[in-house]
């Protein structure tokens, strides 16, 4: 597994250093710093970036690859994503989105929306990666689950604890409407049947099978995105786990990006997983 | 071309033109009649400031279960000079804050019989606190330019076409009935007539009968608030009723669920479009300031829903589902 940490030399690295360093760690992998430079004249900076950020790893007996590339960011970490064939990157904060942004979208989202790698934003630093939350929309059968698996095969060894969250935000059209489902917990949807539970209980068999990994549904009632951070902080989970903002066709412009909600609002840090196309 | 002929529901296409005859005949009517109720008006009901005809507006839609003809009656109040243009255009407004709560009385009937309560109100308060949040404050800003008059040259002169076609159509109507009823049952019965019409056509709409894991899968996802704004506003300009609009999502869902994050917005835009049909029945009174009052109604929601899209709907959002839960 390759994890690349890209680094400023600002205070906002230090999070994404240890992050980092704490995946890595976990996955007994040497992670790949990186540091771009505007120009051949700072060179000397990013290296400075890199030793400082290398100390730190050492501090929790990580050791770390060094990389400085030339040019501007947003140009140059993507090629080296490309070059370097990258399973993890790990990013630091997202800024909140102007009214501007949240329609046309900015450089961040939309070079998030058609990443290849998968991506860690260190929002608190976890340490140990015990508790997970997946947060499965449901919308494409299994894809969060199996890509993960498929990924970060680590996290379905040992003892650790796999939440399936599904959000059901919905509200009867009208006063007739018979809606048990709105109110009802993950066992009783998956025992009645119901969309969400079949979904469900096929996920819970894909992420049981060949795995020692305890895994429980959950499902909460209200909107999306506040219910996946307020689980996440009652929780106490490390990690939450969400799929990429569809990128591609109609679903970019018509679909509300709830990936860059969470991961902006989010004290926890946010796994990523690209979309499968 | 034979195939398209037969699939053409063409008994929902009478019934839309009888709704649309009786719509105009009623507004004739109301229109006519409209003269007799001016002193009652404003003595016996007392409208003669804003505040009373908001409030008259909002009872009046009580009554008659329904907001587009409250609105009408506006018109014809403010076209036979019972009450001045900023207390019709109060007016209207109380009669899309009375029509709002109709969703709700109904979820209460639904309550009463058994039905779980959450259910039975959860879109009748949605629906409520999403109109009187955005009216309230649109209310103000309508006075404002309705009072500043920057949109009085914006009106929509009907020209000799429609006098003709009202004269030919429904002049002799009118001219029967005026030895049976006084002047102000004139008014009456043109306000039992536009509920009627308003009911027929409701029953012309396309009934939605759309069932497959397509759609119902497309009913799950989470739109971006200016789609189902946009959406909200298309649906309700055929429509023209927030409630017709609100239950057609009932098909395109199969089990007639639709999340919370898309129905706000929809409601939002929804609350805009459903004044198509008090724009028509401007045109119809041949009043251009009648125009203005409406058009004003439709621009100072549209201004008001669109701030909030863009700077304050997450905000917005959370507020009304807090209040909701």
């Amino acid at each position: 597994m390759k994890i690349l940490i890209p680094i400023d030399g600002t205070q906002a690295s230090v999070p994404v250093i240890m992050q980092g360093g704490f995946v890595a760690r976990a996955f007994g992998v040497r992670p790949t710093l990186l540091a771009v430079a505007s120009a051949e004249n700072h060179r000397r900076d990013g290296e400075m970036w890199l030793a400082a950020a290398a100390k730190r790893l050492a501090e929790i007996k990580v050791e770390a690859e060094a990389k400085t590339r030339l040019g501007r960011w947003d140009a140059e970490l993507p090629a080296e994503i490309k070059e370097g064939a990258y399973d993890l990157l790990v990013l630091g904060r997202v800024k909140q989105l102007n009214w501007l942004e949240r329609l046309f979208g900015n450089t961040a989202t939309r070079m998030l929306a058609s990443m290849p790698t998968a991506v860690m934003f260190a929002k608190g630093v976890s340490a140990d990666f015990d508790r997970l939350l997946l947060c499965e929309s449901l919308r494409v059968e299994g894809a969060l689950v199996k890509d993960l698996k498929s990924r970060f095969p680590l996290f379905f060894r040992g003892g650790r604890e796999l939440t399936i969250l599904h959000v059901m935000s919905q509200i009867g059209a009208q006063p007739g409407v018979k809606s048990w489902e709105l109110r009802a917990s993950a066992d009783e949807l998956i025992d009645a049947g119901t969309l969400e539970g079949q979904l469900m209980s096929e996920e819970m068999g894909a992420l049981t099978e060949r795995s020692r990994a305890q895994v429980r549904p959950r499902v909460r009632h209200g909107p999306v995105v506040e219910e996946i951070l307020a689980e996440a902080e009652e929780g106490g989970y490390d990690l939450i786990v969400i799929g990429a903002h569809q990128a591609t066709g109609w679903q970019r412009f018509l679909l509300e990006n709830l990936a860059i909600r969470i991961i902006v609002t989010s004290r926890k840090p946010v796994l990523v997983l690209p979309r499968i196309l | 071309m034979t195939s398209v002929l037969k699939r053409i529901q063409w008994g929902k296409v009478g019934l839309f033109l009888i709704s649309l005859w009786l719509f105009v005949l009623a507004i004739t009517l109301m229109k006519v009649g409209a003269r007799d109720f001016a002193p009652l008006v404003k003595t016996t009901f007392s409208i003669n400031n804003t505040a009373n005809s908001l409030g008259f507006g909002w009872l009046l839609a009580y009554f008659v279960m329904s907001g587009s003809p409250v609105a009408a009656t506006a018109l014809t109040f403010f076209d036979a000079g019972a009450i001045g243009q900023a207390d019709a255009f109060a007016m209207i407004t109380g009669s899309r804050l009375g029509a709002s709560l109709i969703v709700l009385l109904i979820g209460v009937v639904y309550m009463l019989r058994g039905r779980d309560r959450s259910t039975s109100l959860g879109m009748g308060l949605l629906s409520l606190m999403v109109t009187g949040s955005t009216y309230l404050i649109a209310f103000f800003m309508g006075l404002s330019i309705l009072g500043a008059g920057w949109l009085d040259h914006v009106q929509v002169q009907t020209g000799p076409v429609l006098s003709s076609v009202v004269d030919v159509l429904l002049t002799p109507i009118v001219d029967a009935l005026a030895p049976w009823l006084p002047g102000w049952g004139f008014f009456l019965v043109g306000l039992v007539i536009i509920i009627i019409s308003f009911n027929l056509f409701d029953r012309c709409l396309p009934t939605m009968a759309i069932k497959g894991s397509q759609v119902g899968r497309l009913s799950r996802l989470v739109y971006r608030p200016w789609v189902m704004f946009l959406l909200g506003a298309l649906v309700t300009s055929i429509s023209m009723s927030v409630s017709v609009s609100l239950s057609i999502l009932v098909p395109l869902s199969n089990r007639g669920f639709v999340r919370r994050e898309n129905v706000i917005p929809y409601i939002m835009g929804a609350n805009i479009t459903t004044f198509v049909d008090t724009l028509i029945a401007a045109v119809l009174l041949q009043n251009p300031p009648a125009f203005t009052i409406v058009l004003v109604e439709m621009l100072s929601i549209a201004i008001v829903s669109a701030l909030v899209l863009l700077f304050f709907f997450s905000s917005f959002q959370n507020a009304l589902l807090s209040l909701e839960h």
